[in-house]
């Protein structure tokens, strides 16, 4: 059982750092697999433009 | 294209931000890294009190975690949505009205205002719910095809949830 005569109100903070970090970090992430990915479509399709027809 | 994406990143900032703060409040109960926030409020220190004598508050604590790891592992979102909302809902009056702490209000308030805009964004998973039932009963336990004594009486259209039919129409 918790000590409710212990308040602790900055531990919301602790939460909110993890829950930002974790928000950025996955957007981060999204952004570079986004930016790989058309960077390889515009690879891919200037080496298919090259091919002989 | 711009605005999707921006959209796109947008909402999974806030998927990600619900699920990790529910997660580790949710983990933080069992594991106790830090301790556990209470209300400085009487009424509200009091009806923490009482959740937690009626297993209340360690129910809400494995919703919140089962419900923030399907929010980040991005499976079930929108049943984890619902799941949770409840949840923030109780937060939201917890931390607005029975705080002090300025930064606690805001956050209560915050991660409702987050809750509401995934909802919306998920909005048409629960459109389905919103129609006039106009499929009769169509439980589980029922064999697709049959009718209440088995016999092939229902139509398989019937038989699919309100999502499957909303397609088919």
């Amino acid at each position: 059982m918790y000590d409710l005569s212990n308040p602790s109100p900055f531990v919301l903070t602790h939460f909110e750092c993890i829950a930002t970090v974790a928000g950025f970090c996955a957007v981060v992430f999204a952004v570079a697999v986004d930016v790989w990915r058309g960077r390889r479509l515009h690879h891919n399709g200037h080496s298919e433009g090259r091919q002989p027809r | 294209m711009r605005v999707k994406r921006a959209e796109r990143y947008f909402f999974l900032f806030l998927q990600m931000y619900l699920g990790a703060f529910n997660f580790a409040s949710g983990l933080n109960y069992f594991v106790r890294i830090w301790a556990q926030p209470i209300p400085i409020d009487p009424v509200g220190s009091a009806y923490m009190h009482v959740t937690l004598q009626l297993g209340l508050f360690q129910l809400a604590k494995v919703i919140e975690l089962a419900a923030g790891l399907c929010l980040l592992a991005d499976i079930y979102v929108p049943l984890a949505l619902v799941v949770l909302f409840p949840i923030t809902v109780n937060v939201l009056v917890m931390d607005t009205f029975f705080a002090t702490l300025a930064h606690v209000r805001v956050s209560g308030a915050r991660n409702f205002a987050f809750h509401v805009l995934l909802l919306a964004a998920y909005g048409r998973y629960y459109l389905g719910m919103l129609q006039q039932p106009s499929v009769p009963l169509s439980p589980l336990w029922r064999r697709v095809g049959t009718g209440r004594d088995g016999d092939r009486t229902e139509s398989r259209e019937s038989a699919l949830p309100a999502r499957e039919i909303t397609r088919h129409v």
